[in-house]
Formats: structure tokens, C-alpha cells, sequence
């Protein structure tokens, strides 16, 4: 999953998730019945999980594209600034 | 999943002295992550207990919450329910559900008042109680030879519950190999998780 | 959220408060409802009151209940536990409750009935002070909700008096 995927997939999870409890209530509350009000939930829950779980194609459409490492053999840096920016890299990747 | 691949280093000579330095912060961050895990894991544990004794001084009771391990009390409370206690100083009514200890007994028991004898001059309470669903009173459970529950044997009343939460410790407790395999799991997640 | 594992438990903390809060919210709304229930106790007949061999009262009588606790329920009331108990003062205990009967209604089509039962539970003093002593009938009602606070009230009935003699 990408970075635009995960943002995606955490709004949808929000969203979904509190829309869902929203009906709920509502329903249950309108019915009277606590009973429909755990099920809707539950069933939300679910669709939510199924829809933001997996990693669905529709969440890796922003591939990071990185540097070919033959573009770096091309413009090579000086040493220290090559290392000092490795070692960046390194600790953010962990 | 998808982790950005380090661009590979081209020649030769940069190679060596770009492994010893990972290898080298590979190692300070170790130590740091394993001290940072440490302090967290702390943080947990200690959060946790200042909860517990937070709730103990607010409700006056000395175990706050209770896990209902019979079905003594259905169809009110069924096994796996946990309840919440209020130890007040309003005198015990009749009607009112109590969690009492009996002398010799190590596990609490949780039963309906049904009856109430409070002294004239001393205002103590003789008390007994009964489990909704059972047929006869609580006599047979309590210590031989004695009849009423007083104030000292109990521990709080019961004022509001949350169904199915307290399965995990009902489960935790009869089947132990599931508690290690657990403590196992979440020890291993909290080893390898790097955040 | 990048790997599969997280997002599981992104959803299942996630979805779990949500719970908590939609439960609560259940069992705020309890405060909102206002229950009006009406019930009636009278003493039908009055059995026998005996001295017991240590010495304490023992008194039985057959009692008319009749009741509408309809009201009580709402969508998070899972029962109704509903009990008579009879309550007097004697020299010796400021206050003594006695539960007669007892019943667990767990539906709102059960909550009205109307019974003609003797007493379920011994009415036993501590001491011998039942002759022509003075009681309440209260009957009490706690109400369990699916989730959340439990309540309860009563209805207290006067004037009831147990004979002067031994019969």
C-alpha cells in the first residue's frame, strides 16, 4: 500500500466506521431494539474491514518511483555527503 | 508492506565503510529501541495500576471491578459479565446486589440481598443473601454454622455491569497455556515492532 | 497503516471504542424515559404466626399482587427483578426487611400480572416481637439495563398489622 493509499484507507476506516454507528443507534433507538442496533454495527464493521483491510489495487495507484541506481553512478556525490545521506536514510527506513 | 528499497551503493570501496556504518547504527538503535521499549512497557504497566488504585479510592471498594463466574445471578448477570462496585456508607437494603467474602472462602460470591435485620443501638446489619437463579438462600454457602452476612464480609454492591469483557479473564484463568501463549505473542510484537 | 497487521488492529481499536461509546449513549437514553408504574399487595388471608422452638416469630399469609411494571422497560432493559418484602421496626432492630417473594420478569409483555401466592420466603424475626406488630408491604423493582447503570425504586403499602396472639 502507498502513502496516498494508507491516508485513504484510514479516512475510509473513520468515516465507514462512524456512519455506520450513526445508523446504529438510530435504527436500534427507532425500533426500539438493542439487538439491531449490535447487528447493523457489526455488519459495519465487517464491510469496513473487508473494504480498508486487504490491499486492494485501488490503494497503490500512487507508487513512489525511486531513482534508477544507474542515475546515481552518473552523478556521483563526494564521499561525505553520500554517507551522512545513507545514514539519514537508514535511520527514517528502520 | 511495500518498504522503499536503499539505493544500492555502486562501488566497492564505498561498500565496506557503508556496512560498518549501518552495522554501527544498527547497534546504537538497538540499545535505544530496547530502552525505549522498556520505558513503554513500563508506562503500560504503570498506567494500568494507577487506574486500578484511582478506582479503588473512587469507589471504596477494594476490588472495584469483578468478573461474574457463575450463573448463580441469571438471566441478570451471566459468567464473563464484569461488574462494577460502589462501596458507599448508605446502609445495605434489601433488593441491593452484593459482592461479599466468606471466611474461608477465597473467591467472592455475588448474590441479592433478601434480608435486612439493622440494630436499634449499634445500627450493624445482619444480612442474607440468595442468587436470583438459585432455589434456596444462602445459608448452605456461607461458613458452617453461620446465618447472617455482616458488614465486615462485604466487599461492595454492584452498580452497573458490561456484558461478554470478562470472558478473557474467565478464560485466562482455567486455561493457563493460553495466558503464556498470549503473554508469548504480545512480548514477541512488542520485541519486533519498531514503533 | 502500511502493513496488513496494523490496519487489522487500526480497525479492531478503533471499532471497539465506537462500541463503548454507542452502548453508553444506549444507556444514557434510559435517563429520558419516565416510568409510571402502578401496583397493588393486599394480604388475602393470614395463615398462622407460631413461636418457633429458638424462640424467634414465624408468620406466613397468602398475598394478592397484582402490578403493571410495562413502563419500566426500554430497549436496554434486559430484566426486571420485582420483590415484596415486608418491613418493621421491633425494639431491637431499627429496621428489619423481610423479602416474601420475588420475581424475574424478563420480557415487557410479562410486566403486568396479577398473582395469589403465599409467601416464597419464611417471614422468621430475630426475637419473638411479631404479635401485633405494625408493616410496610414494599415492593421493590431494580431494573437491569443490556448495558450500563442499573436503577431501581419501590412502592411502599401501610397499614398492615400481624395479630395479637399466637394462632
Amino acid at each position: 500500500m502507498d502513502w496516498q493509499g494508507q491516508k485513504l484507507a484510514e479516512k475510509l476506516m473513520q468515516i465507514f466506521l462512524v456512519a455506520f454507528a450513526i445508523v446504529a443507534f438510530v435504527v436500534g433507538y427507532a425500533l426500539g431494539s438493542f439487538q439491531a442496533m449490535l447487528l447493523i454495527y457489526a455488519g459495519g464493521v465487517l464491510l469496513t474491514a473487508l473494504v480498508t483491510v486487504p490491499n486492494w489495487p485501488a490503494f497503490n495507484r500512487h507508487q513512489l518511483i525511486w531513482l534508477d541506481p544507474s542515475e546515481v553512478d552518473r552523478h556521483p556525490r563526494p564521499q561525505a555527503a553520500a554517507s551522512q545521506s545513507l545514514k539519514k536514510k537508514t535511520t527514517k527506513q528502520k | 508492506m511495500e518498504k522503499a528499497g536503499l539505493p544500492e551503493p555502486i562501488t566497492k570501496r564505498r561498500r565496506m565503510g557503508w556496512i560498518r556504518e549501518n552495522v554501527d547504527s544498527i547497534r546504537s538503535l538497538q540499545k535505544r529501541q530496547v530502552l525505549t521499549q522498556a520505558v513503554s512497557l513500563g508506562m503500560i504497566v504503570t498506567s494500568a495500576l494507577i487506574i486500578w488504585k484511582g478506582l479503588m479510592c473512587v469507589t471504596g471498594s477494594e476490588s472495584p471491578v469483578v468478573v461474574v463466574l457463575s450463573g448463580s445471578m441469571e438471566p441478570g448477570f451471566k459468567r464473563g459479565d464484569i461488574l462494577f462496585l460502589h462501596m458507599s456508607k448508605d446502609p445495605i437494603r434489601a433488593g441491593e446486589i452484593v459482592v461479599f467474602n466468606i471466611d474461608g472462602r477465597e473467591i467472592p460470591i455475588v448474590h441479592r440481598v433478601i434480608k435486612v435485620h439493622e440494630r436499634q443501638d449499634t445500627g450493624e446489619v445482619d444480612v442474607l443473601t440468595k442468587g436470583d437463579n438459585n432455589f434456596g438462600d444462602d445459608r448452605l454457602l456461607y461458613a458452617h454454622g453461620q446465618l447472617w452476612l455482616q458488614q465486615h464480609h462485604i466487599m461492595g454492591r454492584a452498580v452497573g455491569f458490561l456484558p461478554y469483557v470478562g470472558w478473557v479473564t474467565i478464560i485466562m484463568t482455567e486455561k493457563p497455556i493460553i495466558k503464556y501463549l498470549l503473554i508469548g505473542v504480545l512480548g514477541l510484537l512488542v520485541i519486533t515492532s519498531k514503533e | 497503516m502500511h502493513s496488513f497487521g496494523q490496519r487489522a488492529n487500526a480497525i479492531a481499536t478503533f471499532s471497539l471504542t465506537i462500541l463503548a461509546v454507542i452502548c453508553s449513549l444506549a444507556s444514557f437514553t434510559d435517563n429520558f424515559s419516565a416510568p409510571s408504574p402502578k401496583a397493588e399487595v393486599k394480604v388475602s388471608n393470614f395463615n398462622w404466626l407460631q413461636k418457633q422452638r429458638n424462640g424467634n416469630d414465624e408468620a406466613s399469609l397468602t398475598l394478592n399482587i397484582s402490578a403493571d411494571l410495562q413502563s419500566l422497560f426500554t430497549w436496554n432493559t434486559k430484566q426486571v427483578f420485582v420483590f415484596l418484602a415486608a418491613e418493621y421496626e421491633t425494639p431491637k432492630n431499627a429496621l428489619n426487611q423481610i423479602s416474601l417473594w420475588d420475581k424475574i420478569i424478563s420480557s415487557k409483555d410479562l410486566a403486568k400480572f396479577s398473582i395469589r401466592i403465599s409467601n416464597k420466603y419464611r417471614f422468621i424475626d430475630q426475637g419473638s416481637n411479631l404479635r401485633g406488630r405494625d408493616y410496610n408491604l414494599t415492593l421493590h423493582w431494580h431494573v437491569m439495563p443490556k448495558t450500563g447503570k442499573m436503577f431501581a425504586d419501590k412502592m411502599s403499602m401501610t397499614g398492615f398489622r400481624l395479630p395479637e396472639e399466637y394462632r
